[in-house]
């Protein structure tokens, strides 16, 4: 099972797939980055190569996407990245599968200082500071945001947004 | 405590005040994109609010008990004036003396005149605080851009000060940066009822825009209610109001938005006011406003400095000019993880003068108002506090300075008790807000508050000369009125229910006023000609409970319902407006919608218990008691085509006519209105 965003219908950190709430939240949430994507963004849904059922749960989850999701003028795409892969994957976000919370750590050093956002089920990757973000759609949508691993990253939100999300 | 300065000095004050806030907010460096509500509630999934504590943040999470309403359920409401639909989706105490005369209040104290509601416009007051009421038909909005009304029940000084003491009521408009919003509403119906208002919204680049509204409205009169002397002086007469707006929002960089808007508005009506008379009134006001808002690596700052003017005639005659300009300068800061300050600074320069009254009326005599020029000036600072004490629990506290130096000149007379030197006065007043949000659940929520709120008595209150020479009586406004206090302790508890697809909940409050002011309702002296002199009432507590819930049912219904219980007790120095009886001790507010297709249908119940007031007539001022009553109104909607809605609407259907207050009888009335939405 993949861990996938945000907590989901369950207190954050219990793993589910993503409901499209869950995903609509992702997508509206890229809106707030300082330097938001316009037009098309890609979210790469990261999973370890060598796990076939990995990849299959990533598959099944960019599926989840349909053709898209749109959020204001942004439409997001997904794009399937393999862990070794994220450094050079041209995406705007990184979502981490269950499979490959293990590397949390590794990626986040991957893509550090490149505004990538890192995102994860595993509410425990935010106290830890391995991923930047958790989101919940269901059933109150629920935002964490690690700060430190923000700025390793490099990502800037909006002030409003901050004041509006739970922080670390 | 310092005395005022005269005229020079409050105006460089402003004017170094001003000068600061903009340089201020110039300063930003980079940052993001605004608050765009918009993006913020479809995230969110809920209402997005700053009226709470002036930082933003959702419906659920605010430490006050707040409605807000909705532009789609504007919509549906059927209504065609802004405390109808508050009447139709909370438990406000809303009474309507005439078609398109109300007083609006909360908990209690719905007296005509209300002094505690303060009312706004996208952050800008509206409230007259001339007078101390709010001048409803004259709001320079219209519904159909109105994004949201957010509805603050209890004291909210601490963000907005004086006169937020009931509550506040802040009107939102579409934000013409980021809502393209234009629509036309003609709207025809009995009584002779006519409207044509519309709006327009135009994209300007850049991320810029730019709103245009106008709105004409009339209507006649309602016909019964009145005594023969308000006939005489034409309190019957028929209803017009017209009101243009203008609001351009420029994105000055990613960082840095700047707006400018102008409203006028003019209404030409009746007025039901203390100590209980239908009056005719000619009512024109004029704003103008700049803003700006900056994210800056010091947090959102926002600045604004505006003007708002008032002309008044009354009976015929020119009776006072007022302007009053704020300025104010916030700065909301996430200090770090946990802590959100948001210090804030205003100005207000208030003057009321009366040199082009003539005093010529054949109702009243204004004479002695001649020449006489008066106001006050506001400094006021305080800072909102908020801290996440952990993820389900949230501190906000606030605290706010006032600081306010009264002046008047020309009021030196060896026939009127208070000469000039008794407007030489200031004095302060600190107001605070303090709430607890604990989120027990993902659906529940617990609200602990406690609030202190000011309110300074209106201007007429403390400075009025007026004479009515048929009553022998003098109306003398009293410069020794102290400011008001509500100390407010409530406890909130709201659940989401999967059952009903909704949600509810409970509010329980405790309140003590003090010094509230008897404002025109004061008991006359005796002896010929007798003087009405606004005195401060004694203490009085009010408490009560507030219920809500709503849900929807089977996918096409949805549903609601508010009740509010409200007991006021006075102390033994009463008055005319009868604080005690004014509101109905039970409200309930209910409707139910349904929708298939492009056919809309709305249903609205209110029932209230009886309540009492005065009423001035040809054997003196006489009690009024109103029993208990229900009222029903609704909304048949279809939509014609894309972007066209036909709608039949109507109020007050049970009874041809119903006495509901202490102003005229209401009276039904059938609406047709067509609405284009481009």
């Amino acid at each position: 099972m993949l861990a996938l965003l945000a907590g989901l219908a369950l207190p954050l950190g219990a793993a589910a797939d993503p409901t499209p709430r869950d995903l609509q939240v992702l997508a509206r949430a890229l809106g707030f980055l300082e330097r938001p994507p316009a037009g098309t963004a890609e979210v790469g849904v990261v999973y370890p190569q060598q796990s076939a059922a990995a990849r299959e749960e990533a598959t099944r989850i960019a599926a989840s996407f349909g053709e898209g999701i749109r959020a204001g003028n942004l439409v997001v795409r997904p794009r399937l990245v393999t862990v070794e892969g994220v450094a050079s994957a041209p995406v705007a976000a990184l979502l981490l599968t269950e499979a490959a919370v293990p590397h949390a750590a590794a990626i986040a050093g991957a893509v550090a200082g490149r505004s990538v956002l890192t995102i994860a089920s595993d509410r425990s990757l935010i106290d830890s500071g391995s991923v930047v973000m958790v989101v919940r759609g269901e059933p109150r949508v629920e935002i964490l945001v690690n700060r430190t691993a923000a700025q390793a990253a490099g990502i800037n939100f909006a002030a409003a947004f901050r004041m509006m999300i739970q922080e670390r | 405590m310092t005395a005022c300065k005269g005229r020079s000095g409050p105006s460089v004050r402003l004017a170094a005040a001003c000068a600061g806030l903009f340089s201020l907010a110039l300063a930003a460096g980079a940052g993001a994109q605004g608050l765009d509500r918009n993006a913020l509630e479809e995230l969110f999934g809920e209402p997005v609010t700053t009226s709470a504590t002036g930082k933003p943040q959702r419906a659920s999470d605010v430490p006050v008990a707040m409605d807000i309403i909705t532009a789609e359920q504007i919509r549906r409401s059927g209504a065609n004036d802004i405390p109808t639909v508050l009447a139709r989706f909370t438990s406000l105490d809303v009474q309507q003396y005439g078609p398109q005369d109300f007083s609006v209040t909360a908990r209690g104290y719905a007296a005509p005149n209300t002094q505690r509601m303060l009312v706004l416009v996208n952050g800008r007051q509206v409230y007259l605080d001339a007078f101390g009421r709010t001048s409803w038909d004259n709001l320079p909005v219209q519904l159909s851009e109105i994004r949201q009304i957010e509805v603050v029940r209890g004291p909210n000084s601490a963000l907005f000060g004086f006169n937020a003491v009931a509550g506040v009521i802040n009107i939102l408009t579409f934000d013409p940066a980021h809502d393209r919003v234009t629509n036309l509403v003609a709207r025809g119906g009995t009584r002779h009822y006519g409207e044509v208002s519309g709006v327009v919204t135009a994209p300007l680049g850049g991320g810029s825009g730019l709103r245009v509204s106008g709105g004409l409205r009339e209507q006649d009169a309602w016909r019964r209610g009145y005594e023969a002397f308000e006939l005489g002086i034409g309190a019957g007469r028929d209803v017009s109001h017209g009101q243009f707006a203008a609001d351009a929002s420029f994105r000055i960089s990613d960082a840095v938005w700047a707006g400018f808007d102008a409203s006028y508005s003019r209404s030409i009506g009746t007025e039901f006011q203390l100590p209980g008379l239908l009056l005719p009134w000619d009512v024109k006001t004029w704003s103008l406003r700049g803003r700006m808002t900056a994210e800056t690596g010091a947090g959102l700052i926002g600045a604004s400095i505006y003007h708002n003017a008032l002309d008044t005639n009354l009976a015929g005659t020119p009776l006072l000019s007022q302007g009053v300009t704020i300025a104010q300068l916030s700065d909301t800061v996430k200090l770090n993880a946990a802590h959100t300050l948001r210090p804030f600074l205003e100005y207000r320069h208030n003057t009321i003068s009366t040199r082009d009254q003539n005093g010529s009326g054949s109702f009243i005599d204004t004479s002695p108002l001649r020449g006489l020029e008066g106001g006050y000036d506001v400094a006021a600072a305080g800072v909102m506090w908020n801290w996440a004490v952990t993820p389900s629990l949230e501190w906000t506290g606030a605290l706010r300075y006032d600081h306010l130096w009264l002046q008047a000149k020309g009021f030196d007379s060896p026939f009127f008790p208070f000469q000039d030197r008794d407007y030489d006065r200031d004095y302060g007043a600190l107001s605070w807000n303090a709430g607890l949000v604990w989120r027990a659940t993902d659906i529940e929520t617990v609200r602990l508050s406690a609030s202190r709120g000011v309110g300074v008595p209106g201007f007429f209150d403390m400075g009025a000369r007026v004479v009515v020479p048929s009553f022998g009586l003098a109306i003398i406004g009293s410069p020794l009125l102290k400011p008001s206090t509500a100390d407010n302790y409530e406890i909130g508890y709201s659940r989401q229910v999967a059952a009903i697809d909704g949600r509810v909940g409970v509010t329980g409050f405790y309140q003590t006023n003090r010094n509230v002011s008897a404002s025109l309702g004061a008991f006359p002296t005796g002896g010929l000609p007798s003087a009405i002199i606004p005195y401060n009432l004694d203490s009085s507590q009010a408490y009560g409970v507030e219920l809500s819930a709503a849900g929807r049912l089977g996918g096409n219904f949805d549903w609601g319902a508010e009740y509010r219980l409200a007991a006021v007790e006075e102390g033994d120095r009463s008055s005319l407006a009868n604080f005690g009886h004014a509101s109905p001790r039970n409200l309930v507010s209910a409707r139910l919608g349904w929708g298939q297709g492009p056919l809309r249908a709305d249903l609205f119940a209110r029932y209230a218990t009886s309540l009492e007031g005065y009423r001035v007539t040809d054997r003196g001022i006489l009690p009024v008691r109103v029993g208990d009553h229900a009222s029903v109104a609704a909304r048949l909607g279809y939509k014609l085509a894309e972007g066209v809605t036909v709608a039949i609407e109507g109020s007050n259907l049970l009874h041809e006519r119903q006495r509901q207050g202490i102003g005229a009888e209401a009276e039904r009335s059938v609406y047709l209105s067509l609405r284009f939405d481009f």
